[in-house]
């Protein structure tokens, strides 16, 4: 669709923005209040007082830094296992018949159907077996399993022409290369997209880490947003600081990966 | 023969060497309220390892609200620390849990405030170490009665009283709203203590002693409060109005919480503050709250971690820990505590007489395990129901009652 | 990429990895290609999954302690499943659940498609924007609900205080048994609608250009072009947002639990909070928990599969 600078189109952007920009501005912008400020009234969006004492002290705690070292560590290479896997059962959802196809596909998806929390026992248990408490790994292999990303390459994948891979069948191309040289490229936006996804669904994962991890070495920065939550009090600078300073790569790396992967479509392939 | 000897001597004295002398590292579960909290707790802990070196630390933060699941994941998987805060030990974890009476003898227990002693008791053991204590009660903005030319309530007066006062005073003075409460099971109930209603019968064996109609009287005239006095739709249930924040923001004139607020305050409040005289019913009544410590006999280092709680738990020490985190001591040997600031020691005395004067079964509603079995949510939602409209009073008072007879059946 | 390039690359046959591969036959190959998934998800998510509902048939709490022999789990067959029946917490959590999903899925849809028609074409601007759209993926639910919590808070939120600026008397957003539902229904779809137009946008760019060039040259309407190429061609992830949104506005629960506690009262209770609070408030009542869970699954389960049997005929 080539892109028309119509006044609808630019009034419709106007409005997304306005209506999705104020949440992220209010969190920002009560970041850089000092504490007395944040929930006063009347409520002011911008701050009065500006500060950067709440990132300051956050920055300034102990172990800030490793935090942020343990949650890029698991969230890159999970992300990556992650998308890997998904492209490959995607794959085979969409592209092949064999036996048993259809309940693979549904036993995948089942796993989203339940919710976990009531199970939190048993999975400890599974964690405590395969001696993955208290390690990195653990982190990074017990959630690389994503049902939606499974589903997403399966849709994505299924509009891939299934002349081109005949073809390379037929020229005896080997099963593996046709993964890699046909379907991976072709499917670059959802790869990307699903890429996006993982980063930050491993950054902001809770519930493993709160299972595995129990010395404060390992710690995530969602268990340390976690802990500003106390028992009869939540410490909104400590909270609202890390949560923007916990937003800030994953933002930076949405923009960048949106371009460099749209980029790589629009270089060449077209598909006939 | 002496050859073998001297051998044998050689060879016990090389094992001696070669066995290092381990220093026992205690894992303690934790959830502090905040980064210093968790600093002056770091603090303390050295301060121990300096005066018994055997013993280190390796701190395990937990938020509050996890501490439940991972209590199920200790009595799940065996797998638990050595030490653990917590406010409540639920059956689950029941059977891991050191038994004080045995260690320390069965008048251990009495040195600390009633009310929360009596909730580690289980039959004859001791199951858990009372660390500090917390009272229900209200924070008045002195500042805002002094702008509106009026008196501070004074001790004695009845929620009759002091109720139109603060609103007088909230419109004399340009506040806001005359109250905000906390928003929880614990704080409300306080209010029914006030008027002699309690759930649970004072002594064994347990019984529902709730007198319905009375406290279907008693809840309408909290409804009314809310109405008359609180920011509208504060008791919905759905209201994200943080009372706390408003109070130190100065928008309200009182404030029902408790002591753990002290310190806060000490540190957040720009205005004069002064805790209580906390207006009665027809009674004067508090509500006991605070923290336990438990050990578990899983422990491989089971004579350090009881030292530690021993000490913990002990005269001078509990001072010490009482005023690092603006909390009321447990042990009521505890000498005087010497708190930064004059307002915040006389509130701290304040809440202790309060505690103190209470009627019997503020503390040992608290401290019948059963109310940990839905009992508190379904006093909640009572008042949010009502106060939203979904139920009348009858009903949530007979809700309540249903909550409370179904948790003595599912402890039989 | 062109198909040149693969022929040079293509070693003859009879040499090479490839032919072990192909000798062990095309028929090996998905299933290979399934193995680490299903592995682990079998581990970590379907086996705790089984055991979970398993208990489901059993009366028993949360955790079987050998000290504690009350804790041992009683078989009840299918009790617990028949007692929902009358269990008028759960009926109407179901209900109110069920209502949800059919009202905010579409909206869901429609919020989506129309912020991915509007955002997909490359620019750095729109690049920016649909950052900021998919925002509200980057963050906890909880800080999702604390933030319009705060928009909306009845004495304190920005709303209603801009609404007083112009002498409008506060409006109890979140107070109010109706409103507090709109305003679920609009937390939901605020919170994953970028999520949802990713999707749409990676399946909006795999349409060729030419096709729709083609319909330019021969004048077709924008309407027409939309709904008989763009709509058509986009059904793959069209399905897969519909799918996951049914999935995931059953099991809506974070979102609610910051923005009303399940409140004003219980209006706000839906089915996951029922069943976490039979699981973890009430005594002894997590096979119960486990039997809503399994209706739940089975709920899910069939609204998954005529789904996609109602997308593969189309298509």
């Amino acid at each position: 669709m080539t892109p028309t600078r119509s006044f609808g189109r630019i009034a419709a952007t106007a409005l997304v923005l306005v209506v999705f920009i104020l949440p992220p501005l209010w969190l920002l912008a009560s970041a850089l209040k000092p504490q007395a400020e944040i929930f006063q009234w009347p409520p002011t969006l911008w701050p009065e007082h500006f500060t950067f004492e709440n990132f300051e002290k956050t920055m300034s705690r102990a172990n800030f830094g490793l935090y942020f070292l343990n949650s890029a560590i698991v969230s890159v290479t999970s992300a990556c296992l992650s998308v890997a896997m998904s492209v490959m059962a995607g794959y085979a959802l969409s592209k092949f018949r064999f036996k048993g196809d259809t309940l693979f596909f549904l036993l995948i998806m089942s796993a989203l159907m339940v919710p976990l929390q009531i199970v939190l026992i048993p999975v400890f248990l599974v964690l405590r077996d395969l001696g993955l408490l208290n390690t990195l790994w653990g982190l990074i292999i017990a959630p690389a399993a994503t049902p939606t990303g499974v589903f997403l390459m399966r849709q994505y994948i299924t509009g891939i022409p299934d002349h081109l891979i005949e073809a390379a069948r037929i020229e005896g191309t080997p099963e593996w290369r046709i993964l890699l040289r046909i379907i991976v490229p072709l499917a670059l936006p959802a790869i990307g997209t699903l890429l996006a996804f993982n980063l930050v669904w491993r950054w902001n994962d809770y519930l493993w880490p709160f299972l595995i991890v129990t010395k404060q070495e390992q710690w995530t920065v969602q268990l340390a947003i976690a802990n500003s939550i106390g028992r009869f009090s939540i410490n909104w600078p400590r909270l609202l600081s890390m949560t923007v300073l916990s937003i800030l790569p994953m933002f930076v790396m949405f923009v960048a990966l949106q371009k460099t992967l749209m980029n790589g479509l629009m270089a060449g392939a077209t598909k006939e | 023969m002496k050859m073998m000897k001297r051998s044998a001597l050689a060879l016990i004295a090389a094992v001696a060497l070669a066995t290092p002398v381990m220093a026992s590292q205690l894992q303690l579960g934790w959830y502090v309220d905040g980064d210093e909290q968790e600093q002056k707790l770091r603090a303390l802990l050295d301060e121990y390892t300096k005066s018994h070196p055997d013993t280190t630390f390796d701190l395990q933060i937990t938020p509050y609200d996890g501490m439940s699941e991972k209590f199920r994941q200790y009595a799940a998987s065996g797998i638990m620390p050595d030490v653990s805060l917590t406010s409540s030990m639920e059956p689950v974890i029941r059977p891991f849990l050191v038994d004080w009476a045995k260690v320390n003898g069965a008048d251990w227990i009495n040195q600390f405030v009633k009310g929360w002693a009596d909730g580690a008791k289980l039959g004859d053991q001791v199951i858990a170490a009372p660390l500090d204590v917390t009272a229900v009660g209200i924070f008045y903005n002195a500042d805002a009665f002094a702008k509106a030319g009026i008196a501070l309530p004074q001790p004695g007066a009845t929620w009759d009283d002091v109720l139109p006062v603060l609103k007088q005073v909230s419109e004399k003075a340009g506040v806001r709203f005359p109250l905000v409460w906390d928003v929880s099971a614990h704080r409300y109930l306080t209010y029914q203590f006030q008027y002699g209603n309690h759930i649970y019968s004072e002594d064994a064996p347990i019984k529902v002693a709730m007198d319905d109609a009375s406290w279907v009287k008693v809840l309408k005239q909290f409804v009314k409060i809310t109405e008359d006095y609180m920011p509208p739709g504060l008791w919905s249930g759905s209201s994200s109005d943080k009372p706390y924040d408003m109070f130190v923001n100065q928008q309200a004139v009182a404030y029902m919480s408790g002591s753990w607020q002290i310190g806060s305050f000490n540190d957040n409040a720009t205005f004069k503050w002064q805790a209580g005289p906390t207006p009665k019913g027809t009674v004067s009544s508090s509500n006991v709250g605070g923290n336990y410590l438990v050990a578990f006999n899983t422990s491989k280092h089971l004579d350090e971690a009881e030292a530690f709680v021993t000490w913990i738990t002990s005269p001078e020490i509990q001072a010490e820990y009482a005023k690092m985190f603006g909390l009321l001591p447990a042990n009521k040997l505890a000498p005087s505590v010497d708190y930064s600031s004059p307002d915040a020691a006389a509130a701290v005395k304040g809440f202790q007489a309060d505690l103190e004067n209470s009627p019997r079964y503020a503390a040992t509603d608290q401290a019948w395990p059963e109310m940990q079995a839905g009992v508190w949510d379904a006093v909640k939602a009572s008042v949010t129901q009502v106060v939203s409209g979904q139920v009348t009073p009858e009903e949530a008072v007979a809700s309540v009652h249903k909550a409370a007879e179904a948790a003595i059946a599912a402890s039989q | 990429m062109s198909m040149g390039d693969l022929k040079q690359q293509t070693k003859p046959a009879g040499t090479g990895i490839g032919d072990v591969v192909r000798a062990v036959g095309r028929t090996s190959w998905p299933y290979l290609l399934l193995l680490p998934t299903v592995a682990l998800l079998f581990a970590f998510t379907l086996y705790p999954l089984a055991q979970g509902l398993w208990m489901s048939l059993f009366r028993r709490g949360l955790v079987v302690v050998p000290q504690i022999p009350e804790s041992t789990p009683v078989f009840v067959g299918l009790d617990n499943y028949l007692q929902l029946i009358g269990d008028k917490d759960f009926t109407v959590a179901l209900i109110r659940t069920v209502v949800f999903v059919i009202i905010a899925v579409p909206i869901q849809l429609a919020a989506a498609l129309g912020l991915a028609l509007l955002l997909a074409p490359q620019s750095r601007f729109n690049a920016i924007i649909r950052t900021i759209v998919f925002f509200p993926s980057m963050i906890s639910g909880l800080i999702i609900g604390v933030i319009w919590a705060w928009l909306f808070a009845r004495n304190s939120g920005l709303v209603n205080y801009a609404l007083s600026l112009i002498n409008i008397p506060a409006v109890p957003w979140l107070e109010q048994d109706q409103m507090a539902q709109i305003a679920v229904v609009v937390a939901w779809v605020w919170g994953s609608a970028g999520f949802n137009m990713m999707i749409l946008i990676a399946g909006l760019t795999a349409i060729p250009k030419d096709l729709y060039e083609a319909a330019a040259i021969d004048g077709t309407s924008r309407w027409r072009t939309f709904t008989r190429i763009t709509l058509p061609l986009l059904e793959p992830s069209i399905v897969v947002v519909v799918v996951l949104g049914v999935i995931g506005a059953f099991q809506v629960y974070e979102i609610i639990v910051s923005l009303t506690t399940g409140g004003p009262g219980r209006a706000t209770v839906f089915l996951i909070q029922n069943i976490y609070e039979t699981a973890f408030k009430k005594p002894n009542q997590a096979g119960v928990a486990a039997a809503q869970s399994g209706v739940l699954f089975v709920i899910l389960m069939l609204l998954t599969i005529v789904q996609l049997r109602v997308a593969r005929r189309r298509s």
